[in-house]
């Protein structure tokens, strides 16, 4: 249904006249923004940033520049109170920004140019449980904020491979085996993630990437968000595309190569398991790339677990499995 | 029941004996005003005796009845576009005259424009009512060569277009589903083809369209804003015909005939879009996407037999589909989504007597909306849709000529299918609640107009309605905090979940003044017992229709309104002001972020939340239909407003369709008998909408994502838009010289031609259809950037379509 109306908008934009207008907007108090995660066998990470205004400056000195800092945040797992510090990247040495964009899911280059500032811990005690309900409590100089989330037990795929359409040769899609359990209320996403480096070049500016790893981290394609409404309890195959990083277009994100995985490609599907607001405030978010402005859709504001601002706390049960694409 | 009518029919003479005291020895004179030409009843005609100054309309049968004084009178049968028809008539007893009148041979006649027009407007009791001459909206501007009858009411005050080319329309601030479109009675849910941009209403099959706005008669119901009354052609009973179009989209035919000469009739058109024939051969046919492509078609058929003058039966259907199909070879994707209407309707006319006319009608009526999908061994179909049977009893008592009454009763089953979905993977069948919704919709109702005296007219009517939900039904209760079905509750077959009943009185009072003018009020009560669900901004086929259940009550409309009318020019001219306050109440909206497979395995109204509304405004309109320049002009101020719980954190909001100034300018001359120029300008305010005003930076999604503003906070661009049409009939005789006498002979043309150009946007106004609001770029890319697009949609677009008849 949503690509129903996804293609009916597109058509219409693209049989229509478009022309780019400026509005004046007034100045409105700007929200808190708590966006953080907390992974299965992995460190949380939070950002805490403040909204702009739609128009304002989009450059990367304006928006880091809503960064907060030298905020108090701690995080409960119901035993334990944690304190999460803040960490600037421009403080990490070069050689562990690898290792902190395969947990941040932030690209490495973006790390080095940027500096990004999270709040973490590296006690093991912060490291994420399944099963646990995290909160955060969190003050900046001016608000309080508070957030919860469950880490739910993962669900493994099975049975996972890959499969090239027999029209494109070598290209094909990625394919694994839910078991859902019996219980009612279970929310997935789908990540995955190419281990394997490039074989050869490609048109500038992409002229020199033999050798690189074709992903950093794992990506979430489109529809990545699911839940069990459909399948409470049964056992089916699912397939996915291959996913871009928002809008940052990879070395293959243009041309024949766009959204497959390639006969040859090591990928890690990560699976992961989410909490039913996590899944909504995804499914939103999802919703909102796919039909920003759209007349055939009603504008709505993401749902937020956050209390005190807006954003997500988002805790993932994380199960991986590695495929060989031959 | 037959009983229940003595009574009242008793109760009816009653008071028509005490307020016409005066009358001495009295007959009826009644029958049916029919076109000369076609055997056609004319709906609306009036009959009118000149000594007394006494008339009637014909009803939606072309029948009327005037009971008055013992005498000799000239009665004088009048219809727009049509020559009087003055007859002195002995009534020393009961009187049965049918009528036929005959089209104006030249409507730049003098005569026909000196003639005093029909003055309904300043002496009826109703308001906010405007009938649509069928013949004046063909040669309005086309859009896209296609006639449409949902475009012209648009153009009146009161009513709000949806959007650009869009046939959807909203009423004094009701909603979209708060309109009642009946086509011969049908109920019809879905009024659009092609996501909107055309309406199902085929208009060489329409004969009359009657646009209530606001204060309903008691005979209609179910519905809080308007009513939209459309009916079809019988069919020629004099001779056949056929008569089609070919337009840049769309092509149509119509046939009609008598069944039997003066007693029975046919009629049966058909039309069909053919952008997917006409494109197919230019698509590759290894591309990945061959077999995608779109089109619609509707069928109407009517057929009637009258048995003789006391009774006619009818049927008539409507079979409409639009069919949009998607093929990608590459991605081994295909999906087909059909969606329509079907309606069938019976009919039958009786005449108790001269003065009782009964109808008796049985409807059927379907909507359904279907989307399958398949890619790989993944199977998908959802299907939702309504289906109503009804059964109804409309009498009418023509008690005298100041006294009609009205009453009758109806019953509507109603079948909701509110998201029934099937699907699997491989061998692995998905888990869908496929359960049906089931609803009774009982009401009767008495309408009473009563002429107290010259100036004083009333129109009482009381209508009791009635609702049931029954089962089978389950009732989803879920967790909000983690989305888990935590119990539900079974009712079985046939058991009671849900009932609700309301009185909807309505009163309307005209004051007529001796100069032709009149003042009129009225207040009217109306129940809402079915809701229709939409996740959009605009009306889509995806929309759903559910019944008031225990969880949501009856919409309920009250509106005041109070109107000036006049007549000036021996009614060539009409104007008008009316005033009106509309309060909403238990209206419904689908709460922020919901999606639509939200409602599978869960009930439609868990996901929906609760409000009121409030619209007032002032219609402004000024009309002349007669003569050779004729058209409207109307203006409306108004303001409507929403407040839901859960919708805009409780605050209240414009309606996505609240407009303070709408503007419309109609207007067609007839340069000659063969050329017709037709010309419409419109003013809206621009729409309100929902605007981006804030934005953050998500770095794990790595997105910008939107915080928008309070509900409609803003406002697009104003809309202005003019049309002009030039219409061109062929010579409808040909001259042959006659081979015996050798003079040159008029003889009529075997096939009539017209032709119509539109030009739709006339000076290429980029009115904006919606804004989008996009990113480029990325941040860590260090080229990002945001923005705001204006779309419009249609530039300047010219059309041409070639009507014929023969």
């Amino acid at each position: 249904m949503k690509l129903l109306l996804v293609l009916l908008s597109t058509g219409i934009v693209f049989g229509s006249c478009s022309k780019a207008i400026e509005f004046d907007l007034p100045e409105v108090e700007q929200d808190v923004v708590l966006v953080g995660k907390i992974e299965s066998g992995n460190y949380p990470i939070v950002f805490l940033s403040k909204t702009q205004g739609y128009f304002e400056p989009t450059d990367a000195e304006s928006i880091f520049g809503t960064n907060i800092h030298n905020a108090s945040v701690t995080m409960n797992d119901g035993v334990n109170e944690i304190t999460l510090n803040e960490l600037c990247s421009a403080d990490i040495p070069d050689s562990l920004l690898p290792l902190v964009s395969q947990v941040t899911g932030i690209p490495e280059q973006n790390l080095q140019f940027f500096n990004y500032c999270i709040y973490t811990s590296l006690d093991p005690l912060a490291i994420g449980v399944e099963g646990t309900t995290y909160s955060l409590y969190i003050e900046t100089d001016t608000d309080t904020l508070t957030a919860s989330t469950i880490l739910p037990v993962g669900v493994p795929l099975l049975n996972t491979r890959f499969e090239a359409f027999e029209s494109l040769d070598s290209l094909g899609f990625l394919f694994g085996t839910l078991v859902d359990p019996p219980e009612e209320g279970n929310g997935y996403r789908w990540f995955a993630q190419r281990i394997n480096t490039y074989k050869y070049n490609y048109p500038a500016p992409y002229d020199n990437i033999v050798g690189m790893q074709k992903d950093a981290f794992p990506i979430a394609p489109f529809g990545s968000v699911f839940d069990d409404k459909f399948l409470n309890g049964l056992s089916l195959e699912i397939e996915y595309n291959r996913g871009e990083v928002g809008n940052l277009e990879g070395p293959d994100d243009e041309g024949p190569e766009e959204g497959y995985f390639k006969r040859g490609d090591t990928v890690v599907i990560k699976f992961t398991t989410i909490d039913y607001l996590t899944y909504l405030h995804l499914r939103a978010l999802e919703d909102q790339a796919a039909t920003n402005g759209s007349p055939f859709a009603s504008p709505g504001n993401l749902p937020s677990s956050v209390v005190g601002g807006i954003g997500l706390w988002a805790g993932y049960g994380v199960r991986l499995d590695t495929v060989v694409c031959n | 029941m037959n009983y229940i009518i003595k009574i009242v029919v008793i109760i009816c003479s009653f008071l028509s004996i005490s307020i016409d005291n005066t009358a001495q020895e009295k007959h009826t004179i009644s029958g049916y005003i029919k076109d000369a030409g076609t055997g056609e009843v004319l709906i609306g005609s009036s009959i009118y005796i000149e000594e007394l100054e006494k008339g009637v309309v014909t009803n939606i049968y072309g029948y009327y009845s005037l009971t008055v004084e013992s005498g000799i009178y000239n009665v004088i049968a009048r219809y727009v576009g049509y020559d009087d028809m003055g007859q002195m008539v002995a009534l020393d007893a009961d009187v049965k005259l049918n009528i036929e009148l005959t089209v104006s041979s030249d409507i730049m006649d003098e005569v026909v424009v000196e003639a005093e027009a029909v003055d309904n407007n300043t002496t009826g009791t109703q308001m906010g009512e405007v009938n649509l001459n069928m013949d004046r909206v063909k040669t309005l501007p086309a859009f896209m060569g296609e006639v449409d009858i949902l475009k012209t009411v648009q153009f009146l005050p009161g009513v709000s277009s949806g959007g650009e080319g869009n046939t959807g329309f909203y009423v004094r601030g009701g909603g979209p589903d708060q309109n009642l479109i009946l086509l011969d009675e049908a109920t019809v849910y879905n009024a659009s083809h092609l996501f909107g941009f055309f309406s199902v209403f085929n208009a060489d099959a329409i004969k009359n369209v009657k646009m209530i706005k606001g204060g309903m008669p008691a005979n209609y119901g179910g519905r809080i804003s308007s009513v939209l009354d459309i009916n079809m052609k019988d069919g020629n009973y004099k001779e056949y015909h056929a008569s089609g179009g070919i337009g840049l989209i769309a092509s149509r035919l119509m046939v009609e005939g008598p069944l039997k000469k003066d007693t029975s009739s046919f009629i049966f058109s058909g039309r069909r879009t053919y952008i997917d024939v006409l494109t197919d051969p230019f698509i590759n046919d290894t591309a990945s996407f061959k077999g995608s492509g779109y089109y619609f078609y509707d069928l109407t058929a009517k057929a009637n037999y009258r048995f003789n003058d006391k009774n006619q039966l009818f049927i008539s259907g409507y079979f409409g589909r639009d069919v949009f199909d998607f093929n990608d070879d590459n991605f081994d994707l295909n999906f087909r989504v059909p969606w329509g209407n079907s309606t069938a309707s019976i009919r039958w006319n009786h005449l108790f007597n001269d003065k009782l006319f009964v109808n008796i009608t049985g409807v059927f009526t379907d909507y359904d909306f279907a989307f399958e999908a398949t890619q790989s061994d993944f199977t998908f179909r959802l299907s939702s849709g309504i289906q109503d049977f009804s059964l109804k009893q409309d009498f009418t008592y023509f008690a005298n000529s100041r006294h009609q009454v009205k009453f009758g009763w109806s019953v509507i089953r109603h079948k909701f299918t509110p998201s029934t979905v099937s699907g699997s993977s491989g061998e692995t069948l998905f888990n869908f609640d496929t359960t049906k919704i089931i609803a009774y919709e009982p009401s009767v109702y008495l309408l009473d107009e009563i002429e107290i005296n010259e100036n004083l007219k009333i129109n009482l009517g009381l209508r009791f309605s009635s609702f049931s939900h029954i089962g089978p039904f389950t009732r989803y209760f879920k967790n909000p905090s983690t989305g888990i079905t935590d119990s539900t509750k079974e009712w079985g077959s046939g058991d009671h979940i849900a009932s609700y009943t309301g009185l909807e009185p309505r009163i309307s009072i005209r004051y007529l003044f001796k100069d032709n003018s009149s003042v009129k009020i009225g207040v009217s009560k109306n129940n809402q017992y079915i809701h229709l669900a939409s996740m959009s901004g605009v009306s889509l086929p995806t929309d759903l229709w559910f019944p008031s259940s225990e969880l949501v009550k009856p919409q309920i409309g009250i509106q005041y309104s109070a109107g000036y009318f006049r007549n000036f020019k021996k009614n060539k001219y009409e104007a008008s002001i009316e005033f009106y306050y509309k309060d909403l109440q238990n209206l419904v909206e689908y709460k922020e972020n919901s999606q639509p497979d939200d409602n599978i395995n869960d009930n439609v109204d868990n996901q929906l939340t609760f409000g009121k509304g409030y619209s007032y405004g002032a219609e402004f309109f000024l009309k002349k239909s007669l003569g050779a320049f004729n058209g409207w002009i109307g203006y409306t101020w108004s303001k409507t407003m929403r407040t839901f719980e859960e919708i805009n954190e409780g605050r209240e909001f414009p309606a996505k369709y609240d407009r303070r100034n709408d503007l419309s300018v109609i207007l067609q001359y007839d340069i000659t008998d063969r050329w017709n120029v037709g010309f419409a300008f419109v003013y809206a305010t621009g729409s309100a909408i929902t605007l981006p005003e804030k934005r953050y930076y998500d770095p794990i999604e790595n997105r910008l994502i939107t915080v928008w503003s309070d509900r409609n906070a803003y406002r697009l661009p104003s809309y202005h838009r003019a049309d002009i049409s030039v219409t061109f009939a062929g010579k409808e005789f040909k001259t042959i010289k006659n081979v015996e006498t050798g003079e040159a002979e008029k003889k009529k043309k075997k096939v009539l031609s017209t032709w119509n150009l539109s030009v739709f946007n006339l000076y290429n106004r980029k009115n904006p259809y919606f804004l989008f609001f996009d990113y480029s770029g990325d941040v860590n890319s260090g080229n990002l950037d945001v923005g705001a697009n204006q779309v419009s949609l249609f530039p300047i677009l010219p059309s041409i379509t070639w009507n014929f008849k023969f």
